[in-house]
């Protein structure tokens, strides 16, 4: 238990000193101000409410489908390929800690990272309807938001899983970003033309989060959907875990 | 003498052909180990197994009594290495490097890290960023966070690398000074042969894959005047060719 404590402590530190995290963690906070910003501005000339009390919801959606998977292709090229081709994996493999406790520290830090940006998020969308937005922060559903935040968040970490998986095919952090990007897109453009695949796709879960704001949603349908994200957060957590225990440093 | 590390049989070919077969080792506490052999001979292979960055098709490693497959935290809690090449996060500075690889060790205090660094000549580069670093450099900070650790046995592989002779000199006394007063057990694979040769005791000879010669320097050194023509003469044999020596 100490291995894997020090190991997670390492990966955040490491995570922490890269700017690009910094970078991200900035953005997130910034891009919802900025737009609630923008929409205020513009409310006399359009009548638009600047942020309204869904407003935590709708930047949900952006930032799912768009910031947080880029967030996780940049940092999953850091953690895996960058780490192989700098040849900077052998710095913790050599330190009285198994391999299993490195490669789960690396995922645990993946979850606390999507944690934080998701926790930024609701802070700073809540405070934007504070201040900019016509509604007070009690007309706010904070069961329901919360609840979306957190299926959010699974969503997220088990779209990681999927990527870290893919990441041990790749020695090079470019090579993989670009072949994750264009996976990432090849997955959410496919249910276009094949139904069904996004039943088998956890890049269809996204907006799974919408679901748990729907009242009319069978608790059934929560439960078997919960059920696919865990399953496939473990399979591919376990699946990326066998390659990386056979990766030579 | 008490035996720290066991390496037996390991085996392990590349696809080029190239690897290592059938090499076996012992170290004991206190041993300056010279490992010594050509390019592509087989010793950072050997090494990288030792410590669990390559794992072997046969054989087994045992450090402090615990095989390095069973429980690699526990054989490798008392080890500290340097492999193959002082290779860095380059946005750290030295200073967060140092406290990184620190928090793998619960009796590694922060008053260490300075230790270390004043140790190996860096005190006055803790807030620099690695990416600044010479090659000389990096292989000193390498050579701290390998000592950090409070070790008992020291995996080296080329210290010496772009090390200025300044830098050589000190590489030398810490080896011996850690050696004689911390009874600090050191296997060093190195083409300095010269070093190896003030600075151990006993060494080893790879050759193509192969163990081909293991003893102490001084009776090794019995009948021949340097390591290096015993060096070069065993590699003749090994070659088949004609001994220069």
């Amino acid at each position: 238990m100490y291995n894997l404590r020090a190991g997670l402590k390492n990966e955040l530190m490491l995570m922490l000193y890269r700017r690009k995290t910094l970078f991200f963690f900035i953005l997130a906070a910034a891009i919802p101000i900025l737009l609630a910003l923008t929409f205020h501005a513009l409310q006399p000339m359009l009548g638009l409410v600047a942020a309204s009390s869904s407003y935590p919801i709708q930047m949900l959606n952006l930032y799912t489908i768009f910031i947080i998977p880029l967030f996780l292709f940049l940092t999953i090229a850091d953690l895996f390929p960058q780490e192989i081709s700098a040849r900077t994996l052998k710095i913790v493999l050599l330190r009285p800690i198994h391999r299993f406790s490195v490669y789960t520290a690396k995922i645990l830090a993946l979850g606390i990272t999507i944690a934080a940006l998701l926790l930024i998020l609701a802070i700073v969308t809540s405070a934007c309807n504070a201040f900019l937005g016509s509604q007070e922060l009690g007309t706010i559903d904070w069961l329901s938001y919360g609840k979306a935040y957190i299926a959010a968040f699974f969503s997220m970490w088990a779209l990681s899983a999927v990527f870290v998986f893919v990441a041990q095919f790749f020695r090079s952090a470019s090579g993989f970003l670009v072949f994750s990007i264009l996976l990432y897109a090849a997955a959410k453009v496919t249910p276009f033309f094949l139904k069904g695949f996004s039943s088998f796709s956890l890049a269809s879960y996204t907006d799974w989060y919408m679901l748990w704001l729907s009242h009319s949603v069978s608790a059934g349908k929560l439960i078997t959907s919960s059920l696919f994200v865990t399953s496939g957060l473990i399979l591919f957590f376990t699946l990326g875990y066998i390659l990386f225990d056979r990766k030579e440093a | 003498m008490e035996c720290i590390a066991k390496l037996s049989g390991l085996t392990k070919e590349y696809r080029n052909g190239r690897g290592i077969r059938n090499v076996g080792l012992e170290l004991y506490k206190g041993d300056i180990y010279g490992l010594l052999g050509p390019n592509g001979a087989g010793k950072t292979t050997l090494l990288k197994m030792m410590t669990g960055l390559i794992a072997p098709k046969q054989g087994s490693v045992t450090l402090f009594g615990h095989n390095t497959e069973q429980s690699f935290a526990a054989a490798m809690s008392k080890v500290g290495c340097m492999i193959e090449s002082a290779d860095f996060y380059d946005y750290v500075t030295a200073g967060q490097y140092l406290k990184s690889v620190a928090s793998f060790y619960p009796n590694v205090q922060k008053e260490r890290i300075h230790e270390v660094l004043e140790i190996v000549g860096l005190t006055a580069n803790v807030k620099e960023k690695i990416r600044h670093f010479s090659t000389g450099m990096k292989q000193k900070l390498a050579l701290a966070a390998a000592i950090m650790p409070y070790p008992e046995l020291v995996i080296l592989d080329e210290p010496t690398n772009g090390l200025d002779i300044e830098g050589i000199v000190l590489f030398r006394e810490l080896v011996t000074r850690l050696s004689k007063t911390e009874g600090i057990t050191f296997i060093i694979s190195s083409h300095m042969i010269h070093e190896l040769e003030q600075l151990c005791n006993r060494v080893g000879i790879i050759y193509e894959g192969a163990l081909i010669q293991e003893g102490n320097v001084s009776e090794l050194l019995q009948d021949i005047p340097s390591l290096e023509q015993f060096y070069i003469g065993e590699l003749q044999k090994a070659k088949g060719g004609p001994r220069i020596v």
